[in-house]
C-alpha cells in the first residue's frame, strides 16, 4: 500500500473561522439574516440554471442576475421578456448584448441590456463580466467569488473550454510532426509535401479518436463523425454533452493532393478554402439554431495546413525555407464570422515537412 | 430487494434537487449528498442511528450506502426514476411519489437536511463537493487504511463532532443549515488542496503524518 502523507485529522478552528469570515455565503447570511439567506439560495440556484442555459463563451459583455428579498418590482426600466424557466435563455439570448435576469414570482424577467444601476430595494445580485470576473453583490457590499484555476467561471461548466484546449493540444502533439499514425498515412510522400487524394477522411478519423480520448473525463460525451445538419449537409464531427451542449466541428485542409507518380494535383487549396469553411460552418450554425434552438451549439473550424512553396509533382525535395513558408501565415477570416458569439476562433494545425 | 422507506425518500429528494442544480444526478452523487445530509443531522444533535440507514467508506474515500443503492435500483425498475444522458431524473410518477411522501410526518424532519446538503452544490461546484467530502475525517481515515469500513460508528462520530463544534463556533448565528454546510465543505476543500500539495512534495515539512484514529 502506498504511504500517504495527509495533514492531521484534527480540526483547525482558526482556519474554519477564517473561512466563515471570507466566504460570501456566511457573510451575506450574517449581514442580511434569514431573508437574505433565502434570497441568496434562490440567486445561487438561478445562477447555475442561467449558466446551464448560456455558456460563458457566449457572454460577450455582461451578465447580471438579481433576486429581491421581498419585492417583485422589475429591476430595470423598459420592456422585458418573461419566461417560466431559465432554460428558455438558450434560444432567447443572441450573445451580442448584455443580459440581465431577475427572479420573479412567475419565473424570470429578462432584459437584453446591462444592469446600470442597482435596484432601490433589498436584493442579492451576481455579475459576470468579460473577461471572466465574477462578483456577488448586495446594496451595501461587494463579495468576491472564488476563482477556479483554468475555468472561466466558478458557476459555469467548462465543456467548450475543454474542447478548445483539446484541439490546441491535438495540433501541437499529434499533427505538427505527424505523430498520429492515422494522419501520418494521409501524406503521399515521405517528406510530407503533398497529401494523398481525399485526405480529409483520415483527418476526421484522427481528430475523432483524439477527442474521444481527450474528453473521456466528461460523462456521457459522444463524438460522432459526419452528423447531418439536414438531409444534405453533414458536419465533419459533432460532439454532444449532457444537458444541452453541442459542438459542430468542420474540417478543412490546405495544400496539394496528388496520386502516386502523377504530375497534376487532384486538388489544391489555399487560404480561401479555410475562409469558405468558416462561412460554411456559420451557415451550419444558423441552420442548427433554427432547427434545435434549445441546444447551446458552438462551431469549431479545424484547418489542417500542409501548404508548401515551390512544390512540384511528383514531389521531390524542397528547401527548408520553402517548407516553412506558411508556418506562421495566419489566415484572415471574415471579421463578422469571428465576432459571432457561437463561433470559436479557427484552429490551424500546421503540419511540418520532413526534410 | 427491499429498500428502506427513508432511503427511498432520500433518493427521490436528492434527484429532484440535483436536477434543478445540474440537470441530473449520478449514483455517486446520490450517495454523497445522502451522507452529507446524515452528517448535517448529526450536526444538529441527532444520533446517527436515527437516520434510518447506514453508510460505509469505500477504499477510494467515497461514502456508500447499500440502502440508497437498492432504493435507486427499485425506483428505476418501478419507473419512478428515468436515466438519461445527464444522469437520473424523476419521472412524472416519481414526482407524484415524492410529493406524496413529503406530506408524511415520518419524513418531514429529514427534508431540511437533504435540502441544505443539495443546496450546498449551488454555492460550491458539484465536483468540488464530492472532492471535499473525501476529506471528511472518517473518509480520510478510510483512504489512509485503504479499507472499507462503517461510517459514523462511535469513534468516527467523535471526530466528526469535534469538527462540528468548531463549525458551530465559526457560524454561531446561522439558523439555516445551508450556511454551516457550505463553510464545512469549503474547509474540507482546503484540506484536499493541502493534502495534494503535501503529496506532491511541495509542502515538505509543513504536513504532519496522519494521526491514527484508533489512538
Amino acid at each position: 500500500m502506498p504511504v500517504r502523507k495527509l495533514r492531521t485529522l484534527n480540526i483547525d478552528p482558526m482556519e474554519m473561522a477564517g473561512i466563515a469570515e471570507e466566504l460570501f455565503v456566511p457573510r451575506i447570511a450574517s449581514a442580511m439574516g434569514s431573508q437574505g439567506t433565502d434570497a441568496l439560495k434562490r440567486l445561487l440556484l438561478l445562477i447555475r440554471q442561467v449558466h446551464l442555459a448560456v455558456t460563458t463563451e457566449r457572454v460577450s459583455q455582461e451578465l447580471a442576475i438579481i433576486c429581491a428579498l421581498d419585492s417583485d418590482e422589475p429591476c430595470l426600466p423598459g420592456p422585458y421578456a418573461s419566461f417560466a424557466e431559465a432554460s428558455a435563455l438558450t434560444a432567447y439570448f443572441n450573445g451580442k448584448t448584455s443580459l440581465t435576469v431577475q427572479a420573479s414570482l412567475e419565473g424570470i424577467r429578462v432584459w437584453a441590456s446591462p444592469l446600470e444601476r442597482s435596484p432601490s430595494y433589498d436584493f442579492v445580485g451576481y455579475k459576470y463580466s468579460v473577461p471572466h470576473r465574477e462578483i456577488i453583490f448586495t446594496p451595501d457590499a461587494v463579495y468576491t467569488v472564488p476563482v477556479i484555476s483554468a475555468s472561466p467561471s466558478y458557476f459555469g461548466i467548462t465543456y467548450f473550454l475543454d474542447l478548445k484546449r483539446s484541439l490546441e493540444q491535438y495540433g501541437e502533439t499529434w499533427i505538427k510532426d505527424s505523430q498520429c499514425e492515422i494522419f501520418s498515412a494521409a501524406w503521399l510522400d515521405e517528406h510530407r509535401l503533398v497529401f494523398s487524394p481525399s485526405p480529409e477522411a483520415r483527418m476526421r478519423r484522427s481528430l475523432q479518436r483524439h477527442l474521444r480520448s481527450g474528453l473521456r473525463e466528461h460523462t456521457a460525451v459522444t463524438v460522432m463523425p459526419e452528423q447531418n445538419i439536414n438531409e444534405t449537409r453533414p458536419v465533419d464531427i459533432k460532439v454532444t454533452w449532457p444537458y444541452n451542449r453541442a459542438a459542430l466541428i468542420e474540417i478543412k485542409w490546405l495544400g496539394k493532393s496528388a496520386r502516386e507518380g502523377e504530375s497534376r494535383p487532384t486538388q489544391e487549396h489555399g487560404a480561401a478554402r479555410a475562409r469558405s469553411g468558416a462561412s460554411q460552418l456559420a451557415d451550419y450554425l444558423d441552420l442548427y439554431h433554427r432547427e434545435i434552438p434549445y441546444e447551446e451549439a458552438r462551431g469549431y473550424l479545424a484547418v489542417y495546413d500542409g501548404r508548401r512553396r515551390n512544390v512540384s509533382l511528383p514531389p521531390g525535395r524542397i528547401s527548408e525555407t520553402d517548407a516553412a513558408h506558411y508556418r506562421y501565415d495566419e489566415i484572415e477570416y471574415d471579421a463578422k464570422i469571428l465576432a459571432r458569439p457561437d463561433f470559436e476562433h479557427p484552429a490551424r494545425f500546421f503540419a511540418e515537412a520532413s526534410l | 430487494m427491499n429498500a428502506s422507506p427513508e432511503a427511498t425518500f432520500d433518493c427521490l429528494s436528492i434527484i429532484d434537487e440535483l436536477v434543478q442544480i445540474a440537470g441530473g444526478a449520478g449514483e455517486s452523487e446520490i450517495a454523497n449528498f445522502g451522507y452529507l445530509s446524515c452528517l448535517l443531522s448529526v450536526y444538529r444533535g441527532a444520533p446517527p442511528s436515527d437516520w434510518g440507514y447506514g453508510f460505509a467508506a469505500t477504499k477510494v474515500a467515497a461514502p456508500y450506502s447499500e440502502d440508497l443503492s437498492e432504493a435507486l435500483e427499485t425506483c428505476r425498475l418501478s419507473g419512478l426514476v428515468d436515466e438519461g444522458a445527464s444522469g437520473f431524473s424523476l419521472s412524472s410518477r416519481g414526482l407524484a411519489e415524492l410529493e406524496g411522501l413529503s406530506g408524511l410526518r415520518r419524513f418531514s424532519p429529514r427534508r431540511s437536511y437533504l435540502r441544505a446538503a443539495c443546496q450546498s452544490a449551488t454555492a460550491i461546484p458539484l465536483p468540488l463537493v464530492t472532492e471535499s467530502l473525501s476529506a471528511e475525517p472518517q473518509l480520510r481515515q478510510a483512504l489512509r487504511l485503504a479499507s472499507q469500513r462503517p461510517l459514523l460508528d462511535e469513534a468516527g462520530r467523535h471526530v466528526v463532532l469535534s469538527h462540528f463544534s468548531a463549525l458551530a463556533q465559526a457560524v454561531p448565528a446561522a439558523e439555516d443549515l445551508f450556511v454551516p454546510a457550505v463553510v464545512w465543505l469549503a474547509y474540507l476543500a482546503r484540506q484536499v488542496e493541502a493534502d495534494a500539495a503535501a503529496l506532491s512534495g511541495d509542502e515538505r515539512g509543513a504536513g504532519q503524518e496522519v494521526e491514527n484514529l484508533e489512538h
